[in-house]
């Protein structure tokens, strides 16, 4: 049975982690913390776990699950990586800048930590596929793509970091998910990204922006990618994903499916990925699975997030 | 609109909400705006005032009052409460004498239309949460009306489409780049859509008006007989996809006796279960009987995976949907004849394309 610490109890550990992590056989929340007692003492009656000091949570735990708000994420990755825990699985997105991502990466891999990053989109039947016609090379090199993902903002997050932190707002808060949808499908989270161009960048106030759309250059060092980033948290935009490649393309929802549009020379196809695509929370039940019980977990090794660390930043400070 | 004049729209978080903020500003009207969220992301300007219910306007009560509102979370059987206290806070919000403008939907006559329309009051009809709650929402406004002597608007809109629209919109885009099913085949169904550019006119238009007395009511589908394919088809041209009919596909069983023999077409009673607390009349008389019953005589959340029995191979949402894409009634607009709309149909078709264009063009350098 593995023992996880869970860092951070506010409202996507009370509605998303609460009915993803409680009565597994193979691992169980044992403790948790957070700065604010009540939303401990909840999230402990939650999971029949104790709340604990942080001290004692990083001495004790197997695996370490870091679900704070972003800002927070680089000092409680380090933390966990000088107390040597096993597993960090660290929330989206990862860190606020490309160099502390790195960093952060470099000094798991000397401490042979397994250290990973919560995009449960990566679970998606439809990203999956998407993904492996791309490697397959049935749309040739990726050269652009556009991305977009804009709705009505619902989520009220007790500690208000979506509307009052530099990487709360709609670019680190949503754009992680939707960039990362882009990437992982183009197979551009392997190959790192070596440098990023913005060409041109528009947002409704300086960060946390709440609507943002910015076009940029992925230098690839012996190739580039244009991309383009539409996001809002006040109009519904298409949500969509659209991946061109030298022979072709993919298009795809961001949100979870089975399908994707497959468009080359010889016509327009789509295929299913033939698996039954459940909701958000069963995706991040495959996702806490593959993580904590090391199944397939490379998906969500953080060195594949340091590339869409680097483009966000980049967008970020333009 | 007079001098001094305040107004508050409750529900401007929403598609139509903000154009309607948007209008009023434009027509340099400060608003109370209810809203539930982070208030800059409902007025980025900081134009208007963004409170989080109507109880924090602190007994300041408001001359003209838009109601956008409708219970939205919690367990169905708990919505006609929340609809009654939302509207015991509207009518002690807006001053004795004032204008209440309350809107409501086409779909008070069935999602798909499929019940006769009238432009008066509507009786009350078992039928899926969504329609009884804006059906107990219409009663409700109407009894506050005849209590505060207010002056009572009840404009029912029909499909709200038009640019960013979150239900037709963002649904076509989806059906159409998956290969999901748009209409019917050898079915043209009327739209019975209006534009929210349009609803927001109209809503505001009256908003700003004279108070007159007792209750009116607006039906508001300025493109009614528009088919579908109007706006569908400009946008598989964009997206250069070919739309995908279904085969079958029509209006939902509306009695209990339909319904039964559907859902008894060959399986065991969880599956019955499951498939009757979906249906229109069956669900609403499950609802009442867990509202009013201290044990759980019955699951009170099933699996979310539906299987449905055949003959119907698609899942509830879907059926919904194709009734809704093959209605053949068509909800004719009923307006004040002083106002007019504010676009056509090809400035509302070109406004839809455009918004999907400028996210599906590739970036140009």
């Amino acid at each position: 049975m593995i023992d996880i610490g869970l860092i951070g109890c506010g409202r996507v550990v009370h509605e998303n982690y609460a009915p993803t992590l409680v009565g597994r056989t193979e691992y169980r929340v044992r403790y948790v913390f957070d700065r604010d007692e009540r939303q401990a003492l909840s999230a402990a009656a939650i999971f029949g776990a104790e709340s604990v000091s942080l001290e004692r949570l990083l001495a004790t735990a197997d695996a370490v699950v870091v679900a704070t708000p972003p800002s927070t994420h680089v000092e409680l990755v380090e933390r966990c990586l000088e107390q040597r825990v096993k597993i960090i699985l660290c929330e989206k997105p990862f860190a606020p800048s490309f160099a502390a991502a790195a960093d952060l990466v470099r000094r798991a891999e000397e401490r042979g930590v397994g250290l990973y990053v919560g995009h449960l989109r990566r679970s998606f039947p439809h990203l999956r596929l998407a993904r492996s016609l791309v490697s397959l090379g049935s749309i040739g090199a990726p050269r652009a793509f556009v991305a977009s993902e804009g709705g009505r903002f619902r989520w009220e997050s007790v500690s208000d970091y979506t509307g009052s932190s530099e990487t709360g707002g709609v670019l680190w808060d949503t754009g992680s998910h939707t960039l990362d949808t882009a990437l992982f499908v183009a197979g551009l989270d392997e190959p790192q990204v070596e440098g990023v161009k913005v060409v041109c960048v528009d947002r409704d106030q300086p960060e946390p922006s709440h609507h943002f759309s910015g076009d940029f250059v992925l230098d690839l060092g012996d190739s580039e990618v244009e991309g383009r980033l539409h996001l809002s948290r006040r109009e519904a935009l298409p949500n969509v994903v659209r991946i061109v490649g030298s022979r072709g393309e993919v298009s795809l929802s961001v949100r979870p499916d089975d399908r994707v549009r497959l468009t080359t020379d010889r016509g327009t196809v789509v295929l299913s990925a033939g698996i039954a695509c459940g909701g958000i929370l069963q995706h991040l039940d495959v996702q806490f699975r593959r993580v904590l019980l090391q199944q397939d977990a490379g998906d969500f090794d953080a060195k594949r997030f340091v590339g869409q660390t680097r483009v966000l930043e980049a967008l970020s400070n333009a | 609109m007079r001098d001094g004049q305040r107004v508050a729209v409750v529900g401007a978080g929403g598609f139509v909400g903000q154009a309607v903020l948007n209008l009023l500003q434009e027509q340099g009207v400060h608003a109370v705006a209810v809203v539930r969220g982070d208030p800059a992301i409902a007025d980025r300007s900081g134009f208007h005032r963004v409170v989080p219910t109507l109880g924090a306007l602190a007994g300041a009560q408001v001359d003209a009052l838009l109601n956008l509102a409708y219970p939205t979370r919690g367990e169905a059987e708990t919505h006609r409460s929340q609809t009654e206290q939302l509207f015991a806070d509207i009518g002690r919000a807006v001053v004795p004498g004032g204008r209440v403008i309350h809107t409501s939907t086409l779909a008070v006559f069935g999602l798909a239309l499929d019940r006769v329309v009238d432009v008066g009051p509507v009786r009350r009809q078992r039928d899926v949460p969504y329609v009884e709650a804006k059906i107990a929402a219409e009663h409700a406004a109407a009894r506050i009306q005849s209590r505060g002597g207010l002056s009572l608007d009840i404009v029912r809109l029909g499909n709200v489409t038009g640019r960013s629209s979150p239900i037709w919109a963002q649904q076509f885009v989806h059906r159409l780049l998956t290969g999901r099913p748009v209409g019917v085949r050898g079915v043209t169904g009327v739209s019975n859509a209006t534009d929210v550019a349009n609803a927001a006119s109209y809503l505001t238009w009256l908003l700003l008006g004279s108070p007159q007395t007792g209750i009116r009511y607006h039906h508001l589908a300025e493109f009614s007989a528009a088919p579908w394919s109007s706006w569908i088809d400009p946008m598989a041209s964009v997206l250069g996809v070919e739309p995908v009919l279904a085969e079958r596909g029509g209006p939902q069983p509306l009695s209990v006796r339909d319904e039964l023999s559907r859902a008894f077409a060959g399986f065991g009673p969880r599956r019955v279960y499951r498939t009757l607390r979906r249906e229109r009349v069956m669900g609403s008389w499950m609802r009442s009987l867990r509202a009013h019953t201290p044990y759980r005589l019955v699951p009170r959340s099933a699996s979310a995976d539906m299987v449905f029995a055949p003959p119907v191979s698609y899942a509830r949402g879907e059926q919904d949907f194709l009734a809704t894409m093959a209605a053949q009634q068509e909800f004719r607009s009923v307006t004040d004849p002083r106002w007019t709309p504010s676009i056509d149909l090809p400035e509302s078709v070109n406004r839809l394309v455009e918004w999907l264009a400028q996210d599906w063009r590739l970036p140009a350098r």
